[in-house]
């Protein structure tokens, strides 16, 4: 009776480890179509002004990215060592940035729809998830990839490929030339940050610079 | 021509190597041709601003968006025999027998390429050179390189781009006129492409913090992209954990 039992228990453990990352690519599949048809309602809810829509699409950004650790992987090695009140600086920097980006170049899109294709795990707690928008202003459908962390329970975007480009990876790859083009000083790229978010002329309030 | 063309290559050249070798390489290990490439950089960009993109305005300007489809469908209609001969080293004979089917489809039903019947009818182009090719034969990339004109491109990619002359029909057609006409569809193509282009420049422009190193990491994205036929390798991507790891 007793071999019984361990078999079924062996069995049931057996099937728990082998659905474990199955189950995880489904909820991180979930999130993703939940959260990017939230996103492209936003930007086509034309019921919004330009000001109600930037600060939705803010906390939007938020809530479903994880802007710290994104911002630490924008800095490269130079995130080693680097001063607690700058990096906080920085990251405050780079949050109002990457949203004013995507509020300027995500503004005209209207009428898309996102379709999950399929996802991988790259490791527990870490996969990607590749959808098709189409539909709306897109002429051709257009893959997009997104990488999501899972951490006790809570799942946020890391990066977003789109057109082949990751875009996080594309801004480390720019703000570590920044810095490294100025002796290693994170205050160059968080000035060159607060030259970008003003020179995009959203609201005043998140054009004022924030000093390092 | 090609020997001025030659002539203002190696001028261009001995004036940027004279930059690459005062220029300050520390932070530059993955780019040790960074002065070269910077001073190409900035020389493509006037030539840009100056030469091409007005062209290209013009162009969007006088020829409505059909007919600047129809020279873009012809024009990557005549690519399609490199595109096939780089198919069929890489092994990928089906795509191979696509861009055959296409390309002879393209040349009847539609014109001599003028229309992309093919895609009308659910067979898609594909994209293949010789530098990709290499990369699936496991060639390395080598340096990143700034071509003068051509944009830019790295060792193995540069080597490619003369392979491909090799796969090219035209090279080995004999016939008064073949030059002007190589250089009247370089010229078209580069006019063509850029047009294409000008929003996604603009905007690459709007939004980089450094453009210099945006167009280069856009372009070895891009090539990656490429070369796995835009599947991602997951084993590829970057460690968000690690976020102190080498640039």
């Amino acid at each position: 009776m007793r071999v019984v039992q361990k078999v079924i228990i062996a069995a049931f453990a057996a099937v728990a480890v082998w659905a474990t990352p199955v189950l995880a690519a489904q909820q991180d599949e979930d999130f993703v179509r939940v959260k990017a048809n939230e996103a492209l309602a936003i930007l086509a809810d034309d019921t919004l002004g330009q000001k109600a829509k930037a600060d939705r699409f803010r906390s939007y950004v938020d809530e479903v990215t994880d802007v710290p650790r994104v911002a630490r992987f924008v800095l490269g090695k130079y995130a080693r060592g680097a001063d607690p009140k700058q990096l906080a600086t920085f990251t405050e920097v780079f949050r109002q940035y990457a949203s004013s980006v995507y509020e300027s170049q995500l503004g005209n899109f209207g009428g898309e729809t996102l379709k999950v294709l399929g996802s991988k795990d790259r490791k527990p707690g870490d996969s990607v998830v590749s959808s098709v928008i189409s539909g709306g202003q897109i002429e051709e459908p257009l893959t997009v990839y997104w990488r999501i962390r899972t951490r006790n329970g809570q799942q946020k975007v890391l990066d977003v490929q789109v057109l082949g480009i990751w875009l996080a990876l594309q801004q480390r790859n720019e703000i570590t030339s920044v810095i490294a083009n100025n002796g290693g000083d994170i205050g160059a790229a968080i000035a060159v940050l607060n030259n970008k978010i003003a020179s995009q002329d959203f609201d005043a309030q998140e054009g004022a610079s924030i000093s390092n | 021509m090609e020997r001025a063309l030659l002539r203002v290559f190696v001028l261009i050249g001995a004036v940027f190597m004279a930059t690459a070798c005062s220029s300050n390489s520390a932070a530059r290990q993955n780019d040790p041709l960074y002065g070269w490439n910077k001073g190409v950089y900035a020389f493509n960009k006037a030539a840009d601003d100056v030469v091409v993109a007005p062209a290209a305005r013009a162009y969007r300007t006088v020829i409505p968006k059909p007919g600047r489809d129809g020279v873009r469908n012809i024009l990557n209609n005549l690519r399609s025999p490199v595109i096939f001969g780089n198919e069929l080293l890489q092994g990928k004979f089906g795509r191979a027998g696509k861009t055959l089917a296409r390309f002879g489809i393209n040349s009847t039903v539609g014109l001599a390429g003028l229309f992309d019947v093919a895609k009308r009818n659910g067979i898609e182009r594909h994209v293949e050179d010789a530098g990709q090719t290499l990369a699936v034969w496991g060639v390395g990339s080598g340096p990143y390189l700034m071509l003068p004109i051509l944009g830019p491109s790295n060792l193995r990619d540069a080597t490619g781009f003369v392979l491909d002359i090799g796969l090219e029909p035209m090279t080995y057609a004999r016939f008064n006129g073949r030059r002007a006409i190589l250089a009247g569809r370089f010229g078209v193509n580069g006019v063509s492409v850029r047009e294409a282009n000008l929003d996604t420049v603009e905007t690459l422009r709007e939004v980089s913090v450094d453009g210099y190193a945006s167009l280069k990491s856009a372009y070895e994205q891009l090539r990656a992209n490429a070369i796995s036929d835009g599947e991602v390798n997951i084993d590829d991507l970057p460690d968000f954990d690690d976020f102190e790891d080498e640039e």
